[in-house]
This record gives C-alpha cells, sequence and structure tokens, in this order.
C-alpha cells in the first residue's frame, strides 16, 4: 500500500475563483461523490484532499487545494499557489461577473504559481440551473482559448462533466513539456524546493 | 509581568491591562529567543521529570525532601544537586520510553493493516470542553444583582442558556458591568435608535449591488441546518440566484449591511463575518441586542479582516512563537514540514473556531473566551491546547505541509 501510493506522480492541483461559483461543491463530487446544498458553507482558508485517478492508463495522486474566493484572504490563498501544475478555474454560468473576473485569475496564478507554465481548465459551473445562464458556451470557449487554457461546462449537482473536468486538467499537464515527462511529475531541483520552504516557512514567524 | 517574574504575557493587549500596566508590559518578542529557549528545556524537562519522579517509588523515599535555598548555594550542597539533577533526567527519560513505548504498541496495532501515508487513522476522539464547575445559572445570575439591578459577578465557565441572551450583553460590554437596571434600560433604548439610525443609511442609500451580493450569498449558506434559517419560504427578487428566504436570512443580511455603515473602515463584508453574527443572533433574537452584541465581538475581531490581513498575520506569528516556546520538538518537526506559517489555524483563528465546533459548544467557548480570564488572546492558547493534543500524531505520522493542512481538515474536531 504504501509503495503504491509513493510510487505514483503527485500532483499539486487548484481550484480557484471568485466566492460562491461553486468550486467546493465541484470539489466535493469529485472527492466523494458528495453533493448537498443544504451544508454548504464559504471556505474560509483552504480545504485540502488527495484522490487517486488514472488518466491515459497512469496513475496519477491529485493532491486538490480548494481555495476561499473572496478577495480580502487573498494574500492568504495566493500564498498556496506554489508548486501548483494545473488549476481548475471556476466560474457560475449564471453570474456574469464571475466570469468577467477570469482574466484576474489567470495574473494571479501567473503571479504566484512559481515561474513554471500552469496547465489550466476554465470551468464553467452551475450548468443545470437551466434558464439562468448568462454566458454561453462560444463566449466562454473564447476566453479559455485566449488565454491557453481548457474549456469545460459542468454540474456538480447532478455530476455532469466534473471528472472530465480534472481529467483535462491532468491531460493538459501531461501534455506541457515543461511540467511533465516521460511518465512523471518533472523533478523540481531540491534545492530550489529547499530555498522556498525557507522563505515559506519563516514569513508570518516573527521569532 | 512586572508583577510576577513567572508570568510571561504573550501579544499582551490592552484587555489585559487592567492586571498588568501598560507602561510595564513586557513584551514576549523582546525576550532573546536563546535564553527563553533554555527556560523553556529546563521547565519542560523539569516539569515532565517532576512528575515522573514523583511516581517512582524510589523517589518517593530518597529524592524528595527539597532543601532550602540558602543551603542550596553552597558549593557542597549544589554538587548533591546537580548529581540530583542527573538522576532526575535519568528517572524523567526512563518514564517517557516506557510511556512512549506504551504508545507505540497501541499505535502498532491500530494501525497494523493501514497505509502510513494516509494520515490520521489514529482514533482522535472530539475536543470536548470539560467543565471544572457548572454554568452559571438562572439562580445564581438573579442572586448577582443588588437592589438596584447592579452586578457583581466573575463568569468564567460559561452560563445557562436561558440566560445567555441577558449575559452576553455585559460580557460584549454593550453595557457596563457597573450599570444598573435603571441605567441599562435608558443604554439600550438609546442604543436600538443609533441602531435605526445606521439602517436607515444604506436603507435611503442602497449599498452597490455587488456588495449586496456578497452578504447575500454568504447568509444562505451559513448554519441553514439550524431551524431559524432552515426554512426558505418567502420569495426572493427576480435578481437573486436562490430559491427563496425567510425572516431571519433577511435579518442577518440587514445586520451585516447595517455593520457595514457602523464601521465603514472595513470597507465592506468580508467572508466569515456572517460566521460570527449567526450564533449571536440564534441567542439573542432581537435585532437591535444582536448588532450590539455583533459590533462588540467584532470590535475584538476587526483586525481579522482587515485588508492587509495584519491581524491574522499578527496572530499566526504570536501563536509560532508560542509553539517555539512550550514545544520546540513539535516546532522543529513543523519546521520541517515547511509549516510554520500556521495555515491550517487560519480558520480558527480567524472565526474563533465557529467551524470546529456545535452550535451550542461554541456558545460555551466564545462566552468563555470573552470574559478575558487570564489573557484577551487565551482563543490563541487555545489554539495551543489543541495542537498539543495532536502533537504526537503529527510529530510521528505528517511528512509534509499538505499532509498537515489535510490532518487538520479531517481531525480537528471537525463536526459538520
Amino acid at each position: 500500500m504504501r509503495a503504491d501510493t509513493h510510487d505514483i506522480p503527485t500532483l499539486k492541483v487548484l481550484l480557484v475563483g471568485n466566492s460562491n461559483v461553486g468550486k467546493t461543491a465541484i470539489f466535493e463530487r469529485f472527492v466523494d461523490d458528495f453533493y448537498d446544498p443544504e451544508t454548504t458553507t464559504a471556505t474560509i482558508g483552504v480545504d485540502f484532499r488527495s484522490k487517486i485517478v488514472e488518466v491515459r492508463d497512469t496513475k496519477v495522486k491529485l493532491n486538490i487545494w480548494d481555495t476561499a474566493g473572496q478577495e480580502r484572504f487573498r494574500s492568504l490563498t495566493s500564498s498556496y499557489f506554489r508548486n501548483a501544475l494545473g488549476a481548475l478555474i471556476v466560474f457560475d454560468l449564471s453570474v456574469y461577473e464571475t466570469f468577467e473576473q477570469l482574466p484576474l485569475w489567470f495574473r494571479e496564478l501567473r503571479t504566484y504559481s512559481s515561474d513554471q507554465q500552469v496547465a489550466t481548465v476554465v470551468v464553467g459551473a452551475k450548468l443545470d440551473k437551466v434558464g439562468s445562464r448568462v454566458v454561453n458556451r462560444s463566449e466562454g470557449m473564447a476566453m479559455a482559448d485566449k488565454n491557453g487554457a481548457g474549456y469545460i461546462e459542468v454540474s456538480a449537482k447532478t455530476g455532469v462533466g466534473v471528472v472530465e473536468a480534472f481529467e483535462m486538467l491532468i491531460g493538459r499537464i501531461m501534455d506541457t513539456p515543461a511540467l511533465w515527462k516521460d511518465g512523471d511529475v518533472l523533478a523540481r531541483t531540491d534545492s530550489v524546493v529547499a530555498v522556498d520552504q525557507v522563505e515559506e516557512g519563516t514569513r508570518y514567524c516573527g521569532c | 509581568s512586572p508583577t510576577d517574574s513567572q508570568l510571561y504575557l504573550v501579544n499582551p493587549h490592552y484587555r489585559d491591562s487592567p492586571e498588568y500596566p501598560p507602561l510595564h508590559l513586557l513584551s514576549f518578542k523582546d525576550a532573546k529567543w536563546s535564553i527563553l529557549e533554555k527556560f523553556s528545556r529546563i521547565t519542560q524537562l523539569g516539569a515532565r521529570a517532576a512528575h515522573s519522579l514523583l511516581q517512582h517509588p524510589v523517589a518517593k523515599t530518597h529524592l524528595l525532601p527539597h532543601l532550602p535555598e540558602s543551603l542550596q548555594r553552597s558549593p557542597e550542597v549544589r554538587k548533591v544537586a546537580d548529581e540530583f539533577d542527573l538522576a532526575r533526567v535519568y528517572l524523567a527519560k526512563w518514564a517517557q520510553k516506557i510511556a512512549e513505548d506504551a504508545q507505540a504498541d497501541q499505535r502498532k496495532y491500530k494501525s497494523t493493516s493501514l497505509e502510513v501515508a494516509q494520515v490520521g487513522v489514529f482514533e482522535i476522539d472530539n475536543l470536548d470542553i470539560v467543565s471544572r464547575r457548572d454554568p452559571l445559572s438562572p439562580q445564581e445570575w438573579a442572586a448577582c444583582f443588588d437592589s438596584s439591578g447592579r452586578l457583581s459577578i466573575t463568569v468564567d465557565e460559561g452560563v445557562h442558556p436561558d440566560i445567555r441572551n441577558q449575559v452576553w450583553l455585559f460580557l460584549l460590554h454593550v453595557v457596563p458591568w457597573s450599570s444598573s437596571s435603571i441605567e441599562r434600560s435608558s443604554i439600550l433604548s438609546a442604543k436600538r435608535d443609533e441602531y435605526i439610525r445606521y439602517k436607515a443609511r444604506w436603507y435611503e442609500t442602497p449599498p452597490l449591488e455587488e456588495e449586496r451580493f456578497r452578504i447575500e450569498k454568504d447568509v444562505h449558506r451559513t448554519d441553514r441546518s439550524h431551524p431559524l434559517f432552515a426554512p426558505d419560504d418567502i420569495p426572493v427578487p427576480q435578481s437573486s440566484p436562490f430559491v427563496g428566504t425567510n425572516l431571519h436570512l433577511e435579518m442577518l443580511k440587514d445586520l451585516l449591511s447595517t455593520y457595514n455603515e457602523y464601521n465603514p473602515s472595513l470597507q465592506g463584508y468580508v467572508q466569515g463575518m456572517s460566521d460570527i453574527l449567526s450564533p449571536i443572533y440564534i441567542v439573542m433574537q432581537d435585532d437591535n441586542l444582536a448588532f450590539w452584541c455583533f459590533t462588540g465581538f467584532m470590535n475584538r475581531l476587526e483586525r481579522n479582516f482587515r485588508n492587509d490581513q495584519t491581524g491574522m498575520k499578527n496572530q499566526l506569528s504570536t501563536f509560532c512563537d508560542l509553539v517555539r516556546f512550550v514545544e520546540p520538538r513539535l516546532y522543529n518537526h513543523l519546521e520541517s514540514l515547511d509549516s510554520l506559517n500556521f495555515f491550517f489555524f487560519f480558520r480558527m483563528l480567524l472565526i474563533w473556531y465557529k467551524r470546529e465546533f456545535k452550535l451550542d459548544e461554541i456558545f460555551r467557548l466564545w462566552e468563555i473566551l470573552w470574559t478575558d480570564y487570564l489573557s484577551s488572546q487565551f482563543h490563541i492558547f487555545f489554539a495551543m491546547a489543541i495542537l498539543e493534543r495532536h502533537r504526537d500524531t503529527i510529530i510521528e505520522n505528517l511528512r509534509g505541509f499538505d499532509q498537515v493542512l489535510k490532518y487538520r481538515n479531517e481531525r480537528f474536531g471537525r463536526v459538520h
């Protein structure tokens, strides 16, 4: 068991996007195949879960970081971006403003995720809300294209597209030579990581 | 502390100042770490050693007699004392080893077929609030008032649910402890007028749609399983993405909008504030009183929600200092895991454990923390207690920041 999880590559991926677009619902549907609108709460800080999935006959362990959406906590959430290989950038298909802010999220990711390329997929959420859609598919795809991202529409409520969104993201990580080579995550040099750790570790410690 | 050399003040706050005059506040950071570290090692070892020492039959008969201080200064006695110390250390180590072995055996038994990397396989009971005495009862409370309705009491063990809505007015400084009942009723009526004035401001000049929506979307996902907030039997306007609302949800929205008027320096609603308001509203069930209790609590918490996040950073940093001081071994381990930012305590410190406990536990915990008994920063010590409780598991099993975060999410007394 132990050897198993250690042998398979681990990918750190993020869920980002404005608040209340449904990041946590997508996260819970994917990890636990669970959806309950009654128990939903605003994410504060970050939640973290793992799941092992198989894409293109390769098993990978996804470490998924579900972040809080509100700007006020950006200085915290952005520090989670480090070393992420990919991100689902989520917006609400029924709230135009959350779509308009996608460029901000791309910028945020580029700024904070380290200097490597990050694979991205734009996710239009709440597909089940028939009749409330205010962003159409072609508009969404155009936005994703412009930023070099994949595009998919999902519903955490029905489960449509959720697994596919993560698979699409993993596929894009595997297709990015700077991130993935010969069936494994490209090793970042240890010394670089070590330096990062020191910085990160001491940032908020005044001692 | 200037009044007690054994007492260290951690992140002293003006609320602590009645006991410790501000001019003499000794900041924790002023002291040199090397000294504190040594001190910590000695006290830790001392405490552990003393404990195991007293348990040991040999120690009980031969080592216990304490020497007066004057005698200890003589070289001969010093030598004996040093040997005594060596024996103490030996006994301490021996006792610890026994304890560790026993624990390890237990763990081995529990985790045999489980994946080591999957943390959190050990049974960790939920955090219980251990009661040292019963909460303040309505009868006791009534007996605390004199004939003019002035109060004389120390509340430090929580209060009975029936009198909570009265006691909280004092604890949250809505009414002064020294007020008479006549004074209180005039204060509360003046507060009502003031509340209505703040409310009128945003009624007359409604906030931006964006701000209104920011509040709405959080209120509609705050404690919805509570009977007050569960129904959605009132229709919402066309523009709202929600299916329905109810009177109490609308009250929460009004209160949060009114707070924006009362405290414009926060520049609008911040996530987490609905979590702070909800328990207060449930207890008070009166919008005027809930509003002033909320502002009372927010006076403490405001720094957590500021744009620059300095309040949170300072508390996380204080917490980091505290861990280094109290649990150096754990500190070193967390350092090696790149986890010294203590982000895994962010939510707990931001909204005072609201998401980690059930509502009735939160009422109790908050009212105890509000008393400022021992420290106005007791919520940080509470975090320390939670961390300590998980210390061994963290040290022995967690091998990365992500695992620490995962462990926190799954195990730190999460009840929702």
